[in-house]
């Protein structure tokens, strides 16, 4: 989200979901994709918000496309992972490595204060 | 209502639609609603996830229109309207009780309109409305075949002559048979209209030569109930009344018949002579160019030729009741004033709305003063903050439209059903297209009517609160006050408006109709035409039919009657008092309504015997002619002397000679509003007439009762078809329809306007008194006592409200005579809602003081003193 070049969660959920979507990433299965591994309720608003964002970043590239009957016409627009998004990830996942360095996931305490 | 169990929420989609013209999220959404489907998710929770979707994502793409929109109101707009969410995200209290009134008065003004729209506004489904119109030959209505055909060939200014007669279909095939209103039309009934079948094709002149008349064109309603909207139902015989039809076409959804209950059609002879004697009405189709009141001119002059020629003297009051009414004015007319009434409240409701979140807004701008203060000395221009400030008000406003859309919705949802039968086009209220713009322009203007001012006020304020900070507040309350007072008269209106419906309504509830309802039920028998043929047969079924009804457990008694009170039809006949007046009854002779009936009718109905003696089964046709006369008749053919044992000739030419053996008490048959006319009652025995309906007292359960009462006459007969079986009472019920629907209505508007006046009054007074902290504890501290402080904060809030009352009232009493023809009993200026609706409305005001007012009584003088 900021300026300083790292993706927010959100963020790095959206472009993980385009990324698996292989360029037939559109906003509803984004939109699922993330709601169902990570059991968010997301509005479809939120979704093309950051599509938006990444877009403008250069992150990822869209275009347009079509769509089953149910769309009675309406585009689809199909997202794909640019070169730039594909390096954000790697530098993401990295980064969150490192800061997990030395430490268990089920080392940590399971309760107690926030 | 479309029968579309997949689309997903029309409103919501149209919403998209109009903030998102490339559709792009709105087929996601749609896609995603599919499969939700196919999922087995009910569609409850598809739709219900449908709209959180759509409002989640609607501020987004409302703030990403309005940069690249048709009218960009220029650089930074998106990031305002973004400042604007957040400065309201900031006081959800405030926010939410905005977008709350702005709900209530857009949800309200929505679903009136759709029904205006629905029924009024819309075109009728004619291509020659303009030219079409109904003529009153007289005061019943009723014309002559062969009249009818004279008037169309001589009157200029007709071009197509349109006589109907109301006929029964009685579908025969198939289980259960059903019986359709409907009309003998001519064969080029459809095109004269301009109304073309939707499936299938209109009559053809061929279709009348037929004898019995062999075609028959179904509307839509009857389509889908009875054939499942089959396509291929087009060219099949189907089994009417015993013989073989064609069905040649289906009217479309949107059709409006002639008569509201009409269901099926088929083409009349074209040999006029078979309608002789049967009663016709008539439409026309009018030669281009010409007026309804030449028309009428025409119509006029054509009859009194016609009757001069028969040798018939025509007075001036019969030529003045033949009239000639435009279409439109005859299906509509009476509909249009309540939805005038109910369109004029919401239209209230909307301004009171308005005058509530400016005071709101007001009382708010106040408080940002400043916040105000330090953005204008940041650099922003008093043009910039003006914006933003309407920026706000137009999200609180758009919010308010679409909860006030989905409000709307549920309105429909619980009105649909409640419509009275005889509103033409009931059946096609839709919340469409035009319904959703309506809205958002509505939304509009109320956030500008709101906005403005207190938007104006506070801008401005920016300059002057960097150097007093608090500005002008004084002016603010003056103009708070007066927005409260504007409130309250409306709020006045409105509650005299429902006050006056509910008297009506409790007027009408009240009604004695002549019989007591409650516990009886009813059905009506078709007896097979051919197999009862002759008096001895037709009392042979129903003496059957209702000595088995009396004898079910939970049935006390049982009789039939031609035409049950209040249900359509009816009977008249011309009379002469034996020994009175001119010897042969001529044209000027009175009229009296005429209904048959078994012994039994009476007693079953609880209608009391007044004098003479009752009918007996001895009464038939062996026997002396007699007849009950009811109360009406009573006074207006004998006045004050005894009916009982005088004798009545009835008919043109007093063709049968009747005795009077009794009176029986009025009843109300045509409507609760409506008194008992002259009425007198013929034995069935002695008239016979094939088609009864059959009326039980029950004890217990009435459903049971008409369940078994059904089972007993399809035992005496199988052959027999039963119709419109119901409770009385429900028949009674559908007599107030239209008056209980606007009282509920217009009492829903008034209970909003009390909601929202008491928060207008508790607001100005709830600020004033924050306002006057200081001072209030000045006094306090200077010894006034606590009591008095809380009096007088409640004497100086009641001063806008009595100067709201006392125009409120001036106001209804020049209103409420539009409302004339909707009230019952009570007058327009009725003394007990104009007495009652200001002591309501001040009742309220007083409570909604009494918080403000204990607060300033508790102001604690040392702390007011120090603060600030």
């Amino acid at each position: 989200m900021g300026g300083n070049g790292l993706l927010g969660a959100f963020e790095e959920h959206v472009l993980l979901s385009v990324a698996r979507g292989g360029g037939d990433a559109y906003g509803m299965t984004v939109r699922r994709d993330i709601e169902e591994r990570t059991g968010r309720d997301v509005a479809i608003g939120a979704v093309y918000s950051t599509l938006d964002r990444l877009e403008t970043k250069g992150l990822v590239v869209s275009r347009l496309g079509h769509g089953p009957p149910e769309r009675r016409g309406r585009a689809r627009r199909f997202f794909t992972l640019a070169l730039a998004g594909a390096q954000a990830l790697r530098t993401a996942r990295e980064l969150t490595d490192r800061m997990w360095e030395g430490l268990d996931p089920a080392s940590l305490p399971t309760r107690g204060g926030s | 209502m479309s029968s579309g169990s997949v689309a997903p929420p029309r409103v919501a989609g149209w919403l998209l639609d109009f903030f998102d013209p490339e559709g792009i999220v709105r087929g996601d959404l749609d896609e995603e609603f599919s499969r939700f489907r196919l999922t087995s998710q009910g569609r409850v929770r598809a739709t219900v996830w449908y709209w959180l979707q759509t409002l989640r994502t609607l501020p987004r793409l409302v703030s990403r229109r309005m940069a690249s929109g048709p009218f960009p109101l220029g650089r930074g707009l998106v990031s305002d309207f973004g400042q604007a969410l957040r400065s309201l995200r900031r006081r959800p209290g405030f926010a939410s009780l905005t977008v709350l009134t702005f709900a209530l008065a857009l949800g309200a003004n929505t679903a009136v309109f759709s029904l205006v729209n629905s029924v009024l506004l819309r075109p009728l489904p004619f291509a020659n409305e303009d030219r079409l119109v109904r003529i009153h030959p007289d005061e019943l209505f009723y014309i002559q075949m062969a009249d009818a055909e004279a008037l169309a060939d001589e009157a200029r200014s007709i071009e197509t002559g349109l006589p109907w007669a109301r006929t029964l279909f009685t579908f025969t095939e198939s289980d259960p048979a059903e019986e359709v209103r409907g009309a003998y039309v001519p064969w080029n009934h459809f095109e004269a209209l301009g109304a073309p079948p939707a499936v299938g094709r209109t009559f053809r002149e061929s279709d009348g030569e037929m004898v019995p008349t062999g075609a028959v064109i179904l509307a839509h309603t009857l389509w889908i109930r009875r054939f499942g909207a089959d396509r291929s139902v087009v060219g099949r015989q189907v089994e009417i009344g015993g013989r073989s039809r064609t069905i040649v076409g289906v009217m479309g959804s949107n059709h409006v018949p002639m008569e509201s209950d009409w269901e099926a059609w088929s083409p009349l002879p074209l040999d006029a002579e078979r309608m002789a004697g049967v009663p016709m009405a008539m439409n026309a189709l009018l030669r281009p160019g010409v007026s309804v009141a030449q028309a009428q001119a025409d119509v006029r002059a054509t009859f009194a030729v016609r009757w001069d020629q028969r040798g018939e003297a025509t007075t001036p009051e019969e030529l003045a009741a033949i009239r000639v009414i435009p279409i439109r004015e005859h299906l509509l007319g009476s509909v249009t004033r309540p939805l005038q009434i109910l369109m004029g409240a919401v239209g209230f409701v909307l301004l009171l709305a308005c005058a509530n979140v400016a005071n709101l807004l007001m009382a708010q701008g106040g408080r940002r003063a400043p916040e105000i203060a330090v953005r204008a000395s940041l650099g922003a221009g008093r043009g910039r903050i003006l914006r933003q400030l309407l920026l706000e008000s137009g999200a609180l406003a758009a919010a308010g439209a679409v909860v006030g859309l989905v409000m709307s919705w549920l309105l429909h949802a619980w009105g649909a059903s409640r419509l009275p039968a005889d509103l033409p086009r009931a059946g096609q209220w839709e919340i469409d297209r035009a319904t959703f713009l309506f809205t958002a322009i509505t939304a509009l203007l109320a956030a500008l009517l709101a906005g403005a001012l207190p938007s104006w006020r506070t801008a401005s304020g920016a300059r002057s609160a960097r150097t007093a900070r608090g500005g002008d507040a004084r002016s603010a309350h003056r103009m708070s006050a007066t927005l409260v007072a504007a409130e309250v008269a409306a709020s006045v209106l409105l509650v005299v408006g429902a006050g006056l419906m509910l008297r009506s309504f409790t007027a009408l509830r009240a009604v004695d109709p002549g019989f007591e309802a409650e516990g009886l039920v009813s059905v009506r028998v078709t007896p097979p035409s051919a197999l009862y043929t002759d008096t001895d047969g037709l009392m042979g079924l129903y003496d059957q039919i209702l000595e088995r009804a009396a004898a079910v457990p939970g049935v006390r008694s049982a009789g039939g009657i031609m035409f049950l009170p209040m249900t359509p039809g009816g009977a008249w006949s011309m009379f002469r008092v034996a020994g009175e007046g001119s010897e042969s009854a001529g044209d000027e002779s009175p009229r009296t309504a005429l209904r048959v009936v078994t012994p039994q009718y009476f007693e079953t109905m609880g209608i009391p015997l007044l004098a003479g003696r009752a009918l007996t089964s001895a009464d038939h046709h062996e026997n002396v002619q007699v007849v009950l006369i009811n109360e009406a008749l009573a006074g207006s053919a004998f006045g004050p002397s005894d009916p009982v044992g005088r004798t009545l000739l009835l008919g043109r030419g007093s063709v049968d000679t009747v005795q009077v053996v009794g009176v029986v008490g009025d009843v109300r048959q045509a409507h609760l509003r409506e008194q008992a006319v002259p009425e007198l009652y013929r034995p069935l025995g002695q008239s016979p007439w094939a088609r009864m309906f059959v009326v039980a007292r029950t004890e217990g359960d009435p459903a049971g009762g008409l369940a078994a009462l059904q089972r007993v006459i399809l035992a005496v007969d199988d052959g027999v078809v039963l119709s419109r079986p119901g409770l009385v009472e429900d028949v009674v019920s559908a007599s107030l329809a239209e008056t209980r629907l606007v009282a509920q209505l217009l009492s829903l508007f008034g209970i909003v306007a009390l909601l929202l006046g008491a928060i207008g009054v508790y607001g100005v007074t709830a600020n004033s008194v924050a306002r006057r902290t200081r001072e209030i504890g000045v006094r306090l501290a200077l010894g006034a006592a606590g009591g008095r402080v809380a009096r007088q904060t409640i004497l100086s809030g009641m001063v806008p409200v009595a100067i709201g009352l006392a125009a409120g009232i001036a106001g209804a009493l020049t209103l409420s005579n539009l409302m004339q023809s909707l009230l019952f009993t009570v007058g327009p200026r009725d003394v007990v809602t104009f007495a009652a609706a200001p002591a309501i409305l001040g009742l309220v005001a007083v409570a909604s003081l009494v918080i403000p007012a204990l607060r300033a009584s508790r102001v604690d003088p040392v702390r007011a003193l120090r603060g600030d």
